[in-house]
């Protein structure tokens, strides 16, 4: 469970968070829409200890994050983490990317690891990458790669950050399928998007952040379908 | 616009402007390396260091003027350039 | 008694001496140069600015002075303390100093051209600072600046002839030695030359392959 108690974060004077409450349980999936700007993404960084917070706590599994006895390292493992710009390591071929950090990180042999890799390169779709270089990939593929990067640590959680944003569109749905898959293997997922019609497909909660606040949180038949709060009307208007 | 005017207005000051910097950078390499004018008794400052130190035996001396005199010179080079450059591309953007 | 002999066949242990001193000399300040080079070079990818202009202007003083005045104030100072050195080692120390002066710009650029995005994703994965260094900023950093490094590698072993002034007999000193003695300046300079070039050229033609095949 992922436990995100009044968490405050500012960036000098700006104040990005204002007091975030959001709980996550296993097997949930959690989406967050919001304008740029929002404090979306500052929120999965915090979560993911890339950032510090001012205050509040983020809990995960029982474990405070931001507490300076955790050990971030050992943390980050469960939490796994997908950005907008796919980060492939370009000296490596595919399956070494994803057998990298399972390797280095978590001690396995090389063999094991790039098994490990494999398994889940199979899965996201790219078997038939494995000995290809990243950089001779679309998009799409190389995004696909990030996820599969990813899984091969085996996290019980994933965070999404806006993963399809820097997709060219007709990339956009390989990568949304991908995550249609882990929603059905039951993966506990945050997934910031800008991809409202997705969002309300494979959520069981939608958050609606506006300027640091969480202003609409509910299934997403209410916040997406109904929603209350003139904000959240106003931008689904603009983006629907 | 005709062809000369094209080098005139739009090819050459984006050319000029794109060679600066290694331009300058391959005349502080000159200086420096008109330091080999020792190896053949050229009189530039290697040179007349060498003939001067000779005569007094204060090597150490005479080779870190040498030195001082060396850097002081790239230094200035530099910061004129670089003052020529502000001038001379006044609101353009690298 | 003939005071000037031509050049004959029993010459040539003697350039290859030459020759072997040349290449020697050279890779001592290419390895030392780059091993200090690549840590200068991250320091000052990490550092901040007070750090960077210290260490900037250290390194400044040996790219704007001379190799040549280099080479005779250390000899010479270290002469006046009264630990002569050999010219090799002095040579040595010298060069690879200089060396490590144009490595760690080299280096530096290498480290800030892989992307924040690329660390950070590569610390969400678990991975500790060390091994982001490791397994992360210095292959990509080192790859993207492998054509710069070769450059300087190679002008190095050109600069490597100035050693000659403190007496260590590299190839040019050789060639020196011998023009003294055999009076044919042209051929043997050519053949030096000649040597040079042909160390030279293949290399910069395969950087130049090499920056070519990175673009795709």
């Amino acid at each position: 469970m992922i436990e995100v108690k009044g968490v405050h974060k500012s960036f000098g004077d700006l104040e990005v968070l204002k007091g975030i409450d959001l709980t996550v349980n296993r097997g949930g999936v959690v989406s967050i829409i919001g304008a740029s700007g929002s404090g979306k993404s500052t929120l999965l960084y915090c979560i993911n200890a890339i950032e510090k917070i001012n205050a509040g706590n983020i809990i995960v599994d029982g474990i405070d994050v931001h507490d300076k006895s955790t050990d971030i390292n050992e943390l980050r493992q469960n939490l796994g983490m997908v950005f907008q710009q796919w980060n492939s390591f370009p000296h490596l071929t595919v399956l070494e990317n994803a057998a990298l950090a399972p390797q280095i990180v978590k001690g396995f042999s090389k063999e094991k690891a790039q098994e490990i890799a494999k398994k889940e390169l199979i899965h996201v779709g790219l078997g038939d990458k494995l000995h290809e270089y990243p950089t001779r990939m679309s998009g799409g593929q190389q995004q696909r790669l990030a996820i599969a990067r990813a899984l091969a640590m085996e996290p019980p959680y994933m965070l999404f950050d806006e993963v399809t944003s820097a997709l060219d569109p007709e990339l956009v749905g390989e990568v949304l399928d991908t995550l249609r898959l882990l929603r059905d293997d039951g993966m506990t997922m945050i997934c910031v998007t800008h991809e409202i019609a997705f969002a309300k497909e494979v959520s069981d909660k939608v958050a609606f952040f506006h300027e640091g606040l969480i202003e609409e949180m509910g299934t997403p038949e209410q916040v997406l379908g109904n929603p209350q709060k003139e904000r959240t009307q106003q931008f689904l208007s603009k983006v629907l | 616009m005709n062809s000369i005017q094209v080098y005139h207005y739009v090819i050459l000051p984006q050319m000029f402007r794109r060679i600066y910097h290694p331009m300058t950078n391959q005349f502080v390499w000159s200086i420096l390396m008109s330091s080999l004018g020792i190896l053949v008794g050229m009189n530039e400052l290697s040179g007349e260091t060498q003939r001067l130190q000779s005569t007094s035996f204060r090597t150490l001396e005479f080779f870190m003027m040498a030195a001082v005199m060396y850097f002081v010179m790239t230094k200035l080079v530099l910061l004129a350039s670089s003052l020529i450059a502000k001038k001379v591309f006044k609101g353009e953007l690298s | 008694m003939n005071l000037f002999t031509p050049l004959s066949w029993n010459d040539a242990g003697f350039i290859l001496a030459g020759i072997l001193n040349t290449v020697y000399i050279s890779l001592v300040a290419i390895i030392i140069g780059s091993i200090l080079g690549l840590l200068v070079g991250f320091i000052r990818a990490e550092s901040n600015k007070s750090i960077n202009v210290l260490l900037g202007g250290f390194l400044d003083i040996l790219r704007s002075v001379p190799l040549i005045i280099q080479l005779i104030l250390f000899t010479t100072f270290i002469g006046a303390m009264g630990y002569p050195l050999n010219p090799f080692v002095a040579g040595s120390i010298i060069l690879s100093l200089y060396t490590m002066a144009f490595m760690s710009e080299v280096f530096r650029s290498g480290f800030d051209s892989v992307p924040e995005n690329m660390v950070k994703a590569a610390r969400s994965l678990g991975m500790t600072y060390l091994q982001t260094v490791r397994y992360v900023r210095v292959p990509i950093g080192m790859r993207a600046v492998f054509p710069s490094w070769l450059g300087v590698a190679l002008s190095v072993r050109k600069d490597s002839a100035l050693v000659s002034v403190i007496g260590y007999m590299e190839l040019l000193r050789t060639a020196e030695q011998l023009i003294s003695r055999t009076q044919q300046p042209l051929m043997i300079l050519l053949g030096v030359g000649l040597f040079y070039f042909m160390i030279s050229y293949p290399l910069s033609r395969y950087g130049k392959y090499v920056e070519r095949k990175m673009e795709i």
